[in-house]
């Protein structure tokens, strides 16, 4: 490919026109999208997002606009100012097939999704090594793994093959099993959700492996399929076609507490909470976490740029795979925002955020643990035997 | 006249899920899931970069993997048609069963004879089943062809390869002429992801060819296992040695202090 | 010529320097011939400028006869000149076993003999013996090293193997011992050349699998291993690191830890911001002592330590070495 402009043929002008329900068409170039990216804030060369709106109108322009197009977090903090409503996370999602297509999404991103194809996830895990976390589960919790129940509770790649995310499914299921939830998990045959695929702009492997995912989800009868992660929730929710109800699992735990099904003790402490962008912005779920903390008898701290204003840690739009060459990085400065409450702990809800913030505290030297949600519910609920703590 | 670039490419069991049976001190491959060759990956990636180089400028190329194993194969043949590859070949015969790495690259050198006119042929460094790394040397033997090595890049240009390989404590750039068999490092390029219509292609339409020991003109008893010039006589499992695993508690400057006390002892002084 | 029968090693040279496993090979080498009741045979191939005095040193380290190998021709390793020259020496002297070391020259040169001598070749050998039938078995190391699979050449020609660098002893240089050195005429002329080097960057290599100290580097490092490099200096030993750090440019190959890169037989290893997965811990089984520093306590490395800190390596690191100068442990 010598020079050449990435042209947006006929063809596949109309695709991404079709997938962005025309999206892209009703953008009046404001540039108010460009001047809400939070890359502005950390990079000398912001992201625009207005450029590459434009840009699917005439036809991208070489190697520049695909390193650009990949940057882009998804975390929709444009979305929420744009004054036309306009779908743009699908619009850049549309472009990255044109450009994964041509052959120009990052390396680092391919390598990702042969991983997906040949090992069904995209960390280098061993298949028959994706449910050893359920030997971290305590004996008087019964797991079922595999069969038909309730709920079906989808674990994810990173928690399952990440050693210090473990304790993440672990603690999900001791709530799951605290509530008398019918549920079950996929175990070894789990294999990824596919975010990271439709991320890097690749819609055909996709598109096989919602269907063989959706088949497995539909065998189990589950009505409901909750997830550790906010990612897999909205790639079940927006891209399977399920009749389940999709949630993430801090819905289905607030609601679950609300209902009287899940007691929780109080823990004396302070945290603060980082919402994950997938959950407050991509799913609209801010307070579930906050009525969890409630709950907990924590006390929380809210830090800057929360709840639907939250600042993306960086993991989004398949980031977890990029380096990125910024001296101070997203999960840097909540790091620092999060420091700047006093409190406790730093809490969140999506894997992703958790392996971010904690290289964030300590690269910026915060004496600050972070942890997901799931695992201080599990305080509290131990604690609801023993008394506050 | 079209640039012909062949990419060997192998089948291995993930690593992962072969079984030693400790009773038998046998393995068992039998329930293991397979994949393709991870630096043969790399290859495919080299062979087809290349193509691509010469089709913009102006030149007709194909890239045409061959390998040598049996019929299931084909599956992963169609991921490198996927990927690019304009064509592949399988060379499949009982006979050639229980081979070691010389009558494999007499296979593999018969294969590319009977394909023609290949300019370059690029394999894998070494599998990661065996992982002898001899194969690509000994089928540039028996081409009678120029040879490189861990090679990290490569182009072609006027009837001529050049490449750069790793050897030790640094690299080397070389120009050989055509035809030549490159061995291409593991994680040296991004292998590109096979693209999923075409896979669907080649499932559906395009067709595997397929050679057995008599489509190459080869002599029962120079391949397979009654080819082989090597013999395994038993194994051995090698017990990883017992760590200590004592954790160093404390503050930093503590952890430091009894790391110093570990380290003279090691090191005697 | 030496007769026939015997135990031969290709001494792998770069402009005059002999690669550490050729004189390691060669140390094997002697007990092998004692065994087969034979000489040790050390080849060398080179210009004449390069191999002048190597014969000398061969023969100090074991070698009974020094077959020179002298053309202008293999000014430079090329696989056709060093395939030709080597295969006129065996067919001239027909060796029983032919042994090199498995390094990337080695390899490339050894699977092409191979062919041409209709000979077994076993790969990067970690054991080398003579069984009851006078037979070599070579031990080849296979699923991380786990597993070892005794093999034996059965081929017409000679029983060859690469050897894995690193494992056995050279012996010491004895300017006491005698020995023969014979000349053989490879037959090289202008048009056996084939491969042109257009440019070699050998550089100052690392010797990971001689070094006695190692400080192994990984991902937890970032981009930047000069905490390491010091650390390697106050210890009196070298930097190694892992795959990534490889691919990532940061060092070059020499310097990897693990299955596809050197096995290190180092006193003492200190492994610093590395996961710990069984493709790098391989190369470290057989260390004398291994301290393993990680942020995370629960990732698999610390089950191949002895020593565990659990801890930022860029607090412990300095702290180690405001330690080690304290107590003037520092050489």
């Amino acid at each position: 490919m010598s020079g050449s402009v990435l042209r947006l043929d006929d063809a596949t002008w109309d695709r991404v026109d079709e997938l962005t329900g025309g999206a892209a068409s009703v953008c009046f170039q404001c540039g108010t999208c460009t001047a809400t990216c939070p890359w502005g804030r950390f990079d000398g060369e912001p992201l625009s997002v207005r450029r590459l709106m434009r840009r699917a109108q005439l036809g991208l322009d070489g190697d520049d606009d695909a390193d650009e197009l990949y940057r882009c977090l998804t975390c929709r903090a444009c979305e929420a100012g744009c004054p036309r409503g306009v779908d743009i996370v699908d619009a850049m999602l549309g472009l990255r097939q044109a450009a994964f297509a041509e052959g120009r999404a990052p390396g680092r991103l391919e390598q990702a999704l042969w991983g997906v194809y040949e090992d069904s996830n995209p960390w280098d895990g061993v298949t028959s090594e994706r449910g050893d976390w359920l030997d971290d589960v305590p004996d008087d919790v019964d797991v079922q793994v595999g069969g038909e129940a309730d709920v079906l509770y989808y674990v994810g790649c990173a928690p399952s093959y990440d050693p210090a995310l473990r304790e993440v499914p672990v603690a999900i299921v001791r709530l799951l099993d605290a509530a008398g939830v019918d549920f079950a998990v996929l175990g070894n045959d789990e294999v990824c959700c596919g975010d990271v695929v439709k991320q890097a702009g690749e819609p055909d492997f996709f598109a096989e492996l919602a269907e063989s995912n959706a088949a497995q989800f539909t065998a189990t009868g589950a009505t409901t399929i909750v997830t550790s992660s906010p990612h897999c929730a909205e790639t079940f929710a927006a891209d399977y076609g399920l009749d389940a109800e999709v949630v993430h699992y801090t819905e289905l735990l607030a609601n679950l507490v609300e209902a009287g099904d899940l007691e929780l003790g109080t823990l004396d402490r302070s945290v603060t909470f980082h919402d994950p962008c997938y959950l407050a912005r991509g799913a609209g779920v801010i307070d579930a976490p906050r009525r969890l903390l409630e709950a907990a008898g924590v006390e929380l701290r809210e830090m800057a740029e929360h709840g639907a204003r939250t600042l993306c840690c960086g993991g989004g739009g398949g980031n977890m795979w990029l380096e990125s060459e910024l001296d101070e990085r997203f999960a840097d400065r909540r790091a620092t925002q999060a420091e700047a409450t006093s409190a406790d702990a730093l809490l969140t809800a999506c894997p992703y955020c958790v392996q971010n913030l904690r290289d964030g505290t300590k690269k910026v030297g915060a004496d600050l643990p972070v942890d997901d949600l799931a695992v201080l519910l599990v305080e509290a609920l131990e604690a609801a035997d023993g008394g506050a703590r | 006249m079209t640039v012909r670039l062949a990419v060997l490419v192998k089948v291995v069991p993930k690593p992962e899920e072969v079984r030693l049976d400790e009773a038998t001190m046998t393995l068992d491959r039998d329930d293991a899931d397979s994949q393709l060759n991870p630096a043969d990956k790399n290859a495919v990636e080299l062979a087809l970069t290349i193509k691509d180089e010469l089709v913009a400028a102006g030149e007709d190329a194909e890239v045409v993997a061959v390998s040598m194993g049996p019929p299931f194969f084909e599956d992963f043949l169609q991921d490198v048609v996927a990927m690019g590859a304009d064509d592949a070949v399988l060379l499949s015969d009982r006979a050639f069963g229980g081979a070691d790495t010389y009558p494999t690259s007499r296979v593999l050198a018969a294969g590319i004879e009977r394909l023609g006119d290949v300019d370059a042929v690029f394999c894998g460094e070494e599998s990661s089943d065996s992982s002898t790394g001899q194969v690509p040397p000994g089928v540039a033997e028996w081409l009678g062809a120029a040879q490189v090595t861990y090679a990290s890049e490569a182009h072609l240009e006027d009837g001529h390869l050049v490449a750069t390989r790793t050897v030790g404590g640094g690299h080397e750039t070389v120009r050989v002429p055509t035809p030549a068999v490159v061995s291409v490092e593991y994680g040296v390029n991004d292998p590109r992801f096979p693209d999923f219509k075409r896979k669907r292609w080649a499932k559906t339409e395009w067709a595997l060819t397929v050679w057995d020991h008599d489509d190459l003109g080869l002599d029962e008893a120079d391949i397979g296992l009654p080819g082989s010039h090597t013999e395994v006589v038993s194994l051995e499992a090698v017990e990883p040695p017992t760590r200590r695993g004592e954790w160093l508690e404390g503050s930093v400057e503590e952890q430091a202090a009894a790391l110093a006390a570990v380290v003279r002892d090691a090191v005697g002084r | 010529m030496t007769a026939p029968g015997g135990v031969w090693v290709v001494l792998e040279q770069d402009d005059g320097e002999v690669a550490g496993v050729g004189y390691e090979v060669l140390g094997q080498a002697t007990e092998l011939a004692v065994a087969l009741d034979t000489d040790v045979v050390a080849v060398l191939a080179g210009t004449a400028a390069a191999l002048d005095g190597l014969a000398d040193d061969a023969i100090a380290r074991g070698a009974d006869v020094v077959v020179l190998l002298e053309d202008d021709h293999l000014d430079t390793y090329r696989p056709e000149t060093y395939a030709k020259a080597v295969t006129a020496a065996v067919r001239d002297g027909e060796p029983s076993v032919l042994l090199l070391g498995a390094t990337n020259d080695g390899i490339d040169l050894a699977g092409r003999l191979a062919v041409r001598l209709d000979a077994g070749l076993t790969a990067d050998v970690t054991r080398l013996e003579i069984d009851g039938d006078g037979e070599l078995v070579g031990g080849v190391p296979a699923f991380a090293g786990g597993i070892l699979a005794m093999v034996k050449a059965t081929g017409p020609g000679p029983q060859m193997s690469t050897v894995r660098p690193g494992v056995f002893a050279a012996l010491e240089p004895d300017p006491d011992r005698s020995g023969t050195v014979e000349r053989v005429d490879p037959g090289l002329t202008d048009d056996d050349v084939v491969t042109e080097v257009l440019e070699r960057s050998v550089g100052a290599s690392v010797d990971l699998p001689s070094a006695k100290v190692v400080v192994a580097a990984g991902r937890g490092f970032g981009d930047d291993v000069e905490l390491a490099e010091r650390l390697a200096e106050a210890l009196g030993g070298v930097v190694g690191v892992t795959r990534p750090l490889c691919d990532d440019g940061l060092v070059s190959r020499d310097h990897q830890i693990g299955t596809t890169g050197y096995s290190l037989k180092a006193d003492l290893c200190v492994v610093a911001g590395v996961s710990g997965a069984v493709h790098f811990t391989a190369g470290i089984e057989d260390c004398g002592t291994v301290i393993a520093v990680n942020a995370d306590p629960e990732e698999p490395i610390f089950e191949h330590a002895d020593y565990c800190v659990e801890g930022d390596l860029n607090e412990v690191l300095p702290a180690l070495l405001a330690a080690l100068e304290a107590t003037e442990v520092a050489s």
